[in-house]
């Protein structure tokens, strides 16, 4: 019988895929017909990414560097469906890399957040920041970007709507997180003038 | 049936998916693509030049959904959405889309949607094409509190969009929805009298009370007896001005 816990990690990797497996796919048959050598690079990066995926399929807790991994490929499939250049800039020491959280915690908010991301004014690349620190007994990882202001919460929005598939993915690794860590797990979201910020900050395995 | 020329645009937060669908288009001579955006801001501008008769219209796009263009222009036009995912054909219907495409879009299934466009837009502008105009004196037979009952012109205060149909209000606050859309109206009901104030809505200018301006570029209007006002949209606050040459 799986915990309550599990069950969320289940429903996170189920959410993760749907949208995002089926645009690939749908990126993956156009480049196949017009640019074959880029098709090779983007089915590679999307089996890696699946392999990544599905191996940690029945592992709870995984490092952070291996985290990294999988946002990583996740990013470099987003650049080829977008042609957009994304680049993950990691502030993260050795001893912190090795650190476990629940497995697919991060990526939907990257995910969210690089809905909102705008590439830099000078050059067409988008910077994400994923910053990782060990503070006593706690980790806090934050992650930023220049963005648009979420109109999510605004007024404007469409009512109705079903939720965004990065959005129930937040959603559900927040409700992960609240089961495992209780209190102690806190998420706060800053928006700046163009900047997003989401600061998660969960105990230590 | 005449044969009738389909001004299309794409749009979808992805180059290569835009760029498939324009090709898939080739074929199908009765459709003019007059250009492809990818983001709701592009598109806006896109429509209010081109005044496209279709949408092609992705839905999850970065940092926006594609539903959110329907609000953001006055201009009509049919849509059909292009997801990669069905999550929200439920709600694409209920914002009336012509039809709802998964991607991969396949060819045959493309063809069916054109064919449909094709025949509801000839069938909309034959419909138009007998659309005679009104006077103030003519009575209007509509259902209201389950009774058939004539209603003078003069006697309706506005009339409310609600998707393929519209919602008339009379002068006694009574409600008979009918089967016309809102751009029918348009080209029936005396200009001098009746105004396009919204997407949503059409008023009788002469139970307008007052109008009240609210930011930069909005205004409501309040029409006697109703409970909320009515939104004004931008480009129909700019007609208003013109027409009363504040």
């Amino acid at each position: 019988m799986k915990n309550k816990a599990q069950l969320h990690l289940d429903g996170l990797k189920y959410q993760l895929s749907q949208h995002f497996i089926f645009n690939v796919m749908n990126t993956l048959r156009i480049l196949i017909r017009k640019e074959p050598e880029q098709a090779t690079t983007m089915l590679n990066t999307f089996s890696e990414y699946l392999r990544f995926a599905l191996h940690k399929t029945t592992e709870f807790y995984s490092t952070l560097e291996n985290e990294l991994t999988g946002i990583d490929l996740f990013i470099r499939l987003q650049e080829l469906r977008f042609k957009k250049q994304t680049h993950l800039v990691k502030t993260i020491s050795p001893e912190t890399l090795c650190k476990e959280i629940p497995g697919f915690i991060l990526q939907p908010f990257v995910e969210q957040l690089l809905k909102f991301s705008q590439p830099e004014k000078e050059a067409d690349i988008t910077y994400l920041n994923f910053a990782a620190e060990t503070i006593g007994s706690m980790l806090e990882i934050k992650l930023s970007c220049r963005a648009v202001p979420d109109k999510n919460n605004a007024s404007e929005r469409v009512t109705f709507l079903p939720k965004s598939d990065a959005e129930q993915g937040v959603e559900t690794a927040l409700e992960l997180c609240r089961s495992i860590f209780g209190d102690k797990f806190t998420h706060h979201t800053k928006h700046e003038e163009d900047k997003q910020t989401i600061t998660l900050t969960l105990p230590l395995k | 049936m005449k044969n009738t020329r389909l001004k299309a645009l794409i749009v979808d937060d992805e180059p290569y998916a835009r760029g498939e669908l324009a090709e898939m288009l080739i074929p199908h001579t009765n459709v003019e693509l007059v250009g492809d955006a990818g983001n709701l801001t592009d598109a806006t501008a896109l429509i209010e030049q081109h005044h496209p008769d279709v949408v092609f219209l992705d839905i999850e796009m970065n940092g926006e959904n594609g539903f959110e263009l329907l609000d953001k222009t006055e201009y009509e036009f049919k849509t059909v959405f292009v997801t990669a995912y069905n999550q929200y054909a439920i709600r694409a219907f209920e914002v009336n889309a012509i039809d709802y495409l998964l991607k991969p879009v396949m060819p045959e299934r493309l063809a069916k949607t054109v064919q449909k466009l094709a025949e509801q837009i000839a069938a909309d502008k034959e419909q138009e094409s007998t659309l005679t105009a009104l006077t103030m004196d003519d009575r209007l037979l509509l259902t209201l509190n389950r009774k058939m009952s004539f209603i003078k012109l003069g006697d309706i205060k506005c009339i409310l969009a609600a998707g393929d149909y519209s919602e008339i209000v009379t002068v006694q606050n009574d409600k008979a929805l009918v089967q016309k859309k809102m751009k029918d109206w348009e080209v029936q009901l005396p200009d001098k009298h009746f105004q396009r104030i919204h997407r949503t809505a059409i008023v009788n200018l002469d139970y307008v009370d007052k109008i009240e301006r609210y930011g930069k570029e909005n205004a409501i209007a309040f029409v006697k007896g109703m409970d909320k006002p009515l939104d004004i949209s931008k480009n129909f606050l700019a007609e208003l001005k013109s027409k009363f040459k504040v």
